[in-house]
């Protein structure tokens, strides 16, 4: 065992936020050598808003990878409600209230989904959700006829684009108030601690008198309810719900789970520490419009410090081997 | 042990830092031909890391080995397997659904490959069932995958593997590290294990590491005994007895208060009934029925297998479980749905026999597991835990049951056996308890952190807690228990009170198990 991976094992927890912390600095660091608007306010609430979705899913995520379970259709069902939400503003012409309600109910439901198929059924997550992405895709494209739906609404546009509180975009501001709860309830509540007892060791949980299925429940359903909410927040930025429009937040949202801190095991880590990894994936994609990076390129670029950041950050220690 | 032979193995002055903290200091081990070495020492002693160090997957932070004349310094486990040390590991380290010469010749496959690339397993059957044959272990099936035997054979597949693997890279004499090779299996396999080793004693060299100071007597040459991360005592055999190993390990006599049998509390008629299992039926336990009251020490012995475990999987709803009959707490009768759930709200506590799995979370802090059953009692505002209040439940019983940890943050991966038993302890004193089930509760517990929970149990027992104590330890059973149930194929053969003037011996015991 080398000098370095001792070091690395003394001061695992310090460097589990230092890494993307020094990753985000750096990142900041030459995008700003780029161009010197990069740190500007008008920039800072853009990337507020850019991020402000992936945010959302990634808290969501954060509450079923803790428990030791993943949630591969967390980007469907932000197609799923993005589009239906569009459908009912352009056809029913409901109110905003109306739509976050049901958007909301939506997101619940695709995550009770997965919950009975994983607790009470028993199907392990990894499939459950991965055949259920694909129902919910399904779906969308089904219910929306394979075209985009494009839709006028003030109320919405303001949900997403307008400015309670000074400059602060909307988006921003529910996903950070959102966020805030979610990290607060992760670290602190009965349910987090819940999570953390079951992702790190179920049987000792169950016979602790843990109610095992009901928090796995919970914690789905909070996952759906999070994607319906950031598929609102999407369709609400664009006016236009199209397919597949969410498929990208998958990778995106695990990715940022991962560079946070908390281990694909389950067990370690923490809903608040998800925010680095967030703004990390987010700095990069933004910084990378402003410095004028060939929006194709971009894509591969992404992929590539996913990469790099997470064999960085990835918590090791608990994979007996690497599959 | 003043020997003109020269030993094969020697370690000299060996050290092991972990991160600055010193675990051994200053160790000397010599292990000679054909001989079966012992190290003792209570959990925390040092002895598993003296055993790694051999074994080549710590390497010595100070000092040196020496193997058959050379200097050893093995960087991995596999370049000491070549230098002829194997280990039996205490959590088998065999590939279950491979077969048996597939797990003997893992990882040396290449050594076999024919033209084009393919393995030569009729070779590498050939000469796995050679060998199988010549150490007595011919009921083997080199061809059947290795997860159809049984615990022990699968041992002994694991000790074979040892002597093909020296066998494999020329080794004449090789050493086989034996960690806890008895924890996991009854006596009657123990007995097969041991006669093995003896048999096998003409080949090889052993070093054992037990937590039954009985085996080093019946089995040992000669024996270690580390203490704090030193060689206390190096006895030969003559030399060693029970109570000297005892002395040597913790550094005083044991005594007759070992079981605190003076404490045991009288029972009476008037204290109320806790527990009582009706007519508890299913997989192969048939009828069996018992009571306990308030402030006594019920305890179920048996073979393994006789069914004892069951019942208490019962008691406490840990699926898969009994369902025929009842199982009552206080005049409430148990649901099969959900019961793991009504017996902790029933005030149930339930100490698994498998601690890292079922009774403590390794990952998690030792103040989460403490307050794991007892949440309701750390928060401030409903269903928010209080940091603070939680903090002081963990330093409360930190104090309480004298656990060394470095805080209540201190995961619990990092403690000794012993300390986690009594974080898994603290855990349901917290929630408190009318009944706790005691599954094997010293299993791989050091011995001074065993006396620690007798006397915790006994204090339990002055607050009309009742205990249910299952057990594969005979001493413990009869010292122990204020009754006895001894099991046998899955029915209760017979029931004994046990106070302390007239406990049984454990051959009255042993009696009714076979």
């Amino acid at each position: 065992m080398g000098a370095i991976s001792t070091f690395y094992q003394t001061h695992r927890t310090t460097l589990g936020v230092l890494i993307p912390l020094a990753f985000l600095i750096l990142l900041i660091a030459v995008f700003t050598s780029f161009n010197e608007r990069f740190l500007s306010w008008v920039n800072v609430f853009n990337l507020m808003r850019q991020s402000s979705i992936l945010l959302l899913v990634a808290t969501g995520t954060t509450f079923v990878i803790l428990m030791g379970a993943i949630d591969l259709s967390v980007g469907s069902i932000v197609t799923l409600v993005a589009i239906t939400a569009a459908l009912l503003l352009r056809e029913a012409g409901m109110s905003a209230i109306e739509i976050v309600a049901i958007g909301s109910a939506i997101g619940a439901a695709c995550g009770a989904i997965n919950g009975v198929l994983v607790v009470y059924t028993r199907v392990p997550s990894f499939v459950a959700t991965l055949s259920t992405m694909i129902v919910f895709g399904g779906i969308s494209t089904w219910v929306a006829g394979g075209a985009n739906v494009t839709f006028r609404n003030a109320e919405m546009t303001w949900l997403a684009s307008g400015k309670l509180i000074w400059q602060i975009p909307n988006s921003g501001l529910w996903a950070l108030v959102i966020f805030a709860t979610a990290a607060f309830v992760g670290a602190r509540s009965t349910f987090g601690r819940a999570l953390y007892a079951i992702g790190a060791g179920g049987t000792a949980a169950k016979l602790s008198g843990i109610d095992v299925a009901r928090i796995q429940m919970i914690a789905f359903i909070v996952s759906g309810i999070l994607c319906g909410l950031a598929g609102l927040l999407l369709v609400a930025r664009t006016s236009t719900g199209t397919a597949r429009m969410g498929d990208d937040l998958l990778l995106e949202a695990i990715a940022a789970v991962v560079m946070g801190g908390t281990a694909l095991s389950g067990g370690a880590g923490g809903v608040h520490r998800t925010i680095l990894g967030v703004l990390v994936i987010s700095v990069l994609k933004n910084g990378m419009n402003v410095a004028g990076v060939h929006p194709y390129a971009q894509i591969g670029i992404t992929g590539l410090i996913v990469i790099i950041a997470v064999t960085l950050t990835l918590d090791r220690s608990r994979l007996a081997s690497v599959k | 042990m003043s020997d003109d032979r020269k030993p094969i193995f020697q370690m000299r002055a060996a050290a092991k830092r972990f991160a600055g903290v010193t675990v051994i200091e200053d160790v000397d081990l010599d292990i000679f031909a054909n001989e079966i070495v012992g190290i003792a020492g209570e959990n925390g002693a040092g002895k598993s890391t003296t055993l790694k160090m051999i074994a080549g997957i710590y390497s010595p932070s100070e000092g040196s080995m020496a193997l058959f004349g050379r200097a050893f310094a093995p960087e991995r486990y596999t370049d000491a397997v070549r230098a002829g040390v194997s280990m039996v590991f205490q959590e088998q380290a065999l590939v279950p659904n491979l077969r048996v010469y597939e797990n003997f010749f893992l990882s040396h496959e290449s050594k076999f490959s024919r033209a084009g690339g393919f393995v030569d397993a009729g070779r590498m059957i050939d000469l796995s069932e050679r060998h199988l044959r010549k150490l007595g272990l011919g009921h083997i099936d080199p061809r059947k995958v290795t997860a159809s035997y049984e615990f022990h054979d699968r041992q002994m597949i694991e000790i074979a593997k040892a002597f093909v693997l020296a066998d494999f890279f020329e080794v004449e004499h090789p050493i086989l590290l034996l960690d806890e090779p008895t924890a996991a299996i009854g006596d009657k396999e123990v007995a097969v294990l041991f006669e093995s080793i003896r048999r096998f004693r003409d080949r090889a060299s052993f070093v054992l590491i037990t937590h039954r100071l009985s085996e080093y007597m019946t089995l040992c040459d000669r024996l270690y005994v580390m203490k704090d991360g030193r060689m206390v005592a190096e006895m030969a055999r003559g030399e060693f007895s029970t109570p000297r190993i005892h002395q040597a390990m913790v550094g005083r006599e044991r005594d007759e208060e070992y079981y605190k049998e003076k404490r045991q509390r009288t029972v009476a008629d008037s204290d109320e009934i806790v527990l009582s299992v009706d007519k508890l039926s299913g997989g192969h336990v048939k009828r069996v029925s018992f009571a306990l009251r308030q402030g006594e020490i019920l305890g179920i012995g048996g073979l393994v297998g006789c069914g004892k475990e069951e019942v208490a999987r019962a008691v406490v709803g840990f699926e898969p479980f009994p369902t025929g009959g009842t199982v009552t707490i206080r005049g409430n009768k148990l649901p099969v749905r959900n019961r793991g759930k009504s017996c902790v709200t029933a005030n149930v506590g339930f100490v698994p026999k498998e601690r890292k799995i079922e009774g403590m979370i390794p990952y998690l802090s030792v103040a989460a597991n403490m307050s794991l059953a007892a949440l309701n009692k750390v928060t401030v505002l409903p269903g928010f835990i209080s940091a603070v209040r939680e903090s002081r439940l963990a330093r409360d019983y930190i104090k309480l049951l004298h656990i060394r940890t470095t805080g209540p943050g201190q995961l619990c991966q990092y403690l000794s056996g012993g300390n986690q038993q009594k974080v898994v302890m603290a855990k349901w004193l917290a929630k408190g308890v009318d009944l706790l089930v005691l599954d094997n509760p010293t299993r791989g517990v050091d011995v001074g952190a065993k006396e620690e929970i007798y006397a915790l149990m006994r204090d339990l027992t002055a607050k009309g807690v009742a205990i249910l104590l299952i057990t594969d330890d005979l001493l413990e059973l009869i010292g122990l228990s204020n009754r006895i149930l001894i099991m046998r194929e899955g029915e209760a053969v017979t029931e004994r009170p046990a106070p302390p003037e007239a406990k049984p011996t454990e051959q009255e015991l042993v009696s009714f198990m076979i």
